[in-house]
């Protein structure tokens, strides 16, 4: 009788724990699908994140290229302004060339004016002695009396010619005297303004390639500075793409983490049916522990490195960890 | 600019890899799994190296080494995946892999190993 009874409270007990294991079915199916609900989200955070720096890093690239077509159009545009300066630089040469030319042409000018001037002295001197030479005849004639009339009035006309003739050469050699003195004050003056000028222009074309070459080096400072922003840039946004391999790896975790709880309700149904008396406990699987146990090994390692990461992530971001061998082989392998 | 068939069936990790594979300077064609990077080869695509996950839907890493491998007999395929386990290794190795990297691989890693498989 006593273990009748006992045989009942037993049932009963078995009856009571199958029934609440039975209420624990439910449990590892909602805990699946928070985790289910993890997986989904963490995926679509990570996707974005893909996204968004596949954009930056598509932005960065935009920039790079932007930044060496400036390059390029710099260099061109400098290139095209030290060939105008190097054109208008040869421009002066040739003015200053023929300048001077130009210089000893008037020069040999005024020695040929220099030359006249002479000569028209030599033509004054000679209408003096002319004029001596008349009133040597004008004497002549007077004392020859009434025979020198004829040679008086030709000394008379020598006389005038030589008058003439000398006021002539007076006023020629004046007017070849103003004539030069003008001509070498023009030429002083557009010698001063012109070499002025020249060395206005000069210095400008100086000022000019020294600004280009400012330019030229602000333009590659600025460029090469850009450029190697955007390389550190693209190489972050790398590191963050590689980063989000931790997601995929987290995925896989929490679908073992599922996958063991669905094995674990199994086996609770199991149970409650072996103290329902519907099943056996030969049915229960003995390596369920062991597997999850293996699923658990792995993980570990990985959650390792995950947290390798998160470290440096938290102190900016850094290079990914790479995966370490394992007891089973090397993280990279070729065959 | 080789071109690489990436499969795996994470959206995001098709869009990681990719993004490190542009900016290493490949070109990046991808499939969602095995069945779809195989109709990609059998229809007439040339990768110069197949990345592969292991495990996919309808048709997985080792699975997909295998069949492709009869129309490219001598594209590099890789297997890129979380596993590491010696005989899963020995099994791709007999399908035809080139070789095997384990998740999480460095940006420099995977390039180098590109590199040395499709110089």
């Amino acid at each position: 009788m006593r273990d009748r009874v006992a045989a009942t409270a037993v049932a009963r007990t078995g009856s009571a724990v199958a029934a609440h294991l039975r209420r624990l079915g439910p449990v590892a199916g909602l805990l699946d699908a928070h985790l289910g609900y993890v997986v989904e989200q963490t995926e679509a955070a990570a996707g974005d994140l893909v996204a968004r720096v596949t954009e930056l890093d598509h932005a960065v690239g935009g920039v790079t290229e932007e930044m060496a077509g400036l390059q390029g159009d710099a260099e061109r545009s400098l290139a095209g302004v030290s060939a105008q300066v190097g054109s208008a630089d040869a421009l002066l040469t040739r003015i200053r060339q023929e300048g001077a030319q130009r210089d000893a042409a008037v020069l040999d000018l005024l020695g040929e004016l220099q030359a006249m001037g002479r000569a028209s002295d030599e033509m004054g001197e000679i209408a003096r002695a002319l004029k001596i030479l008349s009133i040597n005849a004008r004497i002549e004639a007077a004392r020859a009396g009434h025979r020198g009339g004829t040679i008086a009035v030709v000394a008379d006309a020598v006389r005038d010619l030589a008058t003439q003739s000398e006021g002539q050469a007076q006023s020629l050699g004046n007017d070849l005297s103003t004539l030069r003195e003008r001509i070498v004050e023009l030429l002083q003056a557009s010698m001063d303004t012109v070499a002025m000028q020249l060395e206005q222009l000069g210095e400008e074309l100086r000022s000019v390639t020294s600004s280009q070459q400012d330019l030229g080096t602000m333009v590659t400072a600025v460029v090469d500075g850009v450029a190697g922003d955007a390389r550190t840039l693209g190489d972050i946004a790398t590191q963050v793409l590689a980063a989000t391999q931790f997601q995929d790896i987290t995925r896989q975790v929490v679908e073992q983490v599922r996958d063991g709880l669905g094995a674990i309700g199994g086996q609770i149904g199991m149970a409650a049916g072996c103290l329902e008396g519907t099943g056996s406990p030969a049915d229960l699987d003995g390596e369920l522990l062991d597997g999850l146990h293996h699923a658990y090994v792995m993980a570990a390692q990985r959650h390792t490195h995950a947290t390798v990461l998160a470290a440096e992530g938290a102190a900016g971001v850094g290079p990914v960890p790479a995966a370490v061998a394992t007891d089973d082989g090397p993280a990279i392998e070729l065959f | 600019m080789k071109n690489v068939l990436l499969v795996d069936d994470s959206a995001t990790m098709l869009a990681s890899i990719s993004g490190v594979l542009t900016r290493g300077g490949y070109a990046v064609d991808t499939a969602a799994d095995g069945a779809e990077a195989l109709a990609k080869v059998t229809g007439g695509a040339r990768p110069a190296v197949v990345i592969t996950d292991l495990n996919m839907p309808n048709m997985n890493g080792i699975e997909l080494i295998r069949e492709a491998r009869k129309v490219l007999r001598f594209t590099p395929m890789l297997m890129l995946t979380t596993e590491s386990q010696a005989e899963v290794r020995a099994e791709a190795k007999a399908a035809g892999a080139t070789g095997w990297l384990v998740k999480p691989v460095q940006p420099d890693d995977l390039l180098k190993v590109l590199a040395q498989v499709a110089p």
